[in-house]
């Protein structure tokens, strides 16, 4: 059982950069145009945000550096994906204790952007990211207080809100997501762990395009017309 | 029949198929008279002796040929839950087993054949479990959480509990 767990990941981790790869240039022209025609943000060529991946037991390796703001052990990692839910860009290796917008500053998307964007084109992201020109959020409480920003933050969440549901259809396939059976005492641990979470993201773009996968947007305008 | 059994009644089946095949090579020779042997009448010594030899050497050859003499409880494995449970289910239970459709678990198996075939094999080319089952098992263990993904209760279900032997 455990060898199979183990060979299969170890086959499943060569597809990773087959399968979660940034989009190339004409491809991210037509998620900006697709998200300038339906909701107005031209440009913004996907959706990103942060979210914890649970651990069922008790780090003995720092177990204080995985205690997330929820008081649960977890690691985190920043999902980034498109408008049709193809997840092209993954965040991991930090622990539960640590914010999103340090795991942001650890994206290569973040580290070097003029590579991975061209002139105009940004993400989509929540309060907790560190915003610059290439991420984009909505505005706070104390300067949110004309009905333009308003409106802004209203409709940037519901395009931003299908990144959410990648996440939950992430979890909700790969359910050993919600709960992670490890005890990382090791250093390598860890690394086990952060191979699960990559090797259910491989088969989440594998199995893009199921009928479960359909019905993920809750807007009628699907951005799957290319 | 008893484990223990099989070692020793192997034993005496050989001692007894050597005994046979001296006295069948000594009859052959004329060293027995033609009525020591048997009594009775129109039945030759030879024939009686060829018989027996021929009883204890096809008894013999099961025995050897047999691991375990009584029978044995079958013990599902996980290659009858493959054949017998994944591939008979129909489309949604088949879903909920390894969270996707037919076509994209073949897809992934594909994939799996195409680019990391040398990772999924034993090195020496040991006998293993066929690669479908491995991803089933796999995907079964992965789409399911809590103690529902520990490795006892996916090796309980999938069958790939070892056998006591």
């Amino acid at each position: 059982m455990l060898k199979c767990t183990r060979r299969v990941i170890k086959g499943l981790k060569r597809l990773a950069p087959l399968h979660i790869h940034w989009p190339n240039s004409q491809h991210r022209v037509e998620l900006g145009v697709w998200a300038g025609s339906q909701y107005g943000f031209y440009g913004c060529i996907g959706a990103t945000d942060g979210t914890t991946f649970l651990l069922a037991y008790q780090t003995a390796l720092h177990p204080w550096t995985h205690y997330d703001r929820k008081g649960r052990y977890s690691l985190n990692a920043v999902v980034t994906c498109d408008w049709s839910g193809r997840i092209f860009s993954i965040v991991q290796g930090c622990t539960g204790a640590a914010p999103d917008c340090f795991v942001q500053t650890l994206a290569n998307w973040h580290r070097h952007p003029g590579i991975v964007f061209s002139v105009g084109q940004n993400l989509l992201g929540d309060k907790g990211k560190k915003y610059s020109a290439q991420e984009v959020g909505p505005y706070l409480r104390p300067e949110c207080t004309s009905s333009e920003r308003r409106n802004f933050n209203v409709q940037m969440s519901r395009l931003r809100v299908r990144s959410e549901h990648v996440i939950r259809a992430l979890k909700g396939r790969w359910a050993i997501l919600k709960e992670l059976r490890l005890g990382l005492s090791q250093e390598k641990d860890s690394a086990h762990a952060t191979t699960w979470i990559l090797e259910c993201c491989v088969l989440h773009n594998i199995c893009f395009g199921e009928p479960e996968m359909e019905t993920l947007s809750a807007d009628p305008a699907e951005p799957g017309e290319w | 029949m008893d484990r223990g059994l099989r070692k020793p009644m192997l034993a005496r089946m050989r001692t007894r198929l050597v005994v046979f095949t001296l006295l069948l090579s000594l009859s052959e020779v004329n060293v027995f008279p033609p009525t020591s042997l048997t009594s009775l009448r129109g039945f030759r010594a030879n024939d009686g002796l060829r018989m027996l030899w021929l009883l204890s050497y096809q008894s013999c050859a099961v025995v050897a040929s047999s691991l375990y003499l009584g029978s044995r409880e079958h013990r599902l494995k996980c290659s009858d839950w493959y054949r017998n449970v994944l591939q008979r289910s129909e489309e949604e239970r088949y879903r909920g087993y390894v969270r996707m459709i037919r076509d994209f678990f073949q897809n992934v198996l594909g994939l799996l054949h195409v680019h990391a075939l040398d990772v999924l094999f034993a090195r020496r080319g040991a006998a293993q479990v066929p690669l479908e089952i491995q991803l089933a098992i796999y995907l079964f263990r992965f789409g399911h959480y809590s103690s529902a993904a520990s490795v006892l209760l996916s090796q309980t279900y999938s069958g790939c509990l070892r056998a006591r032997c």
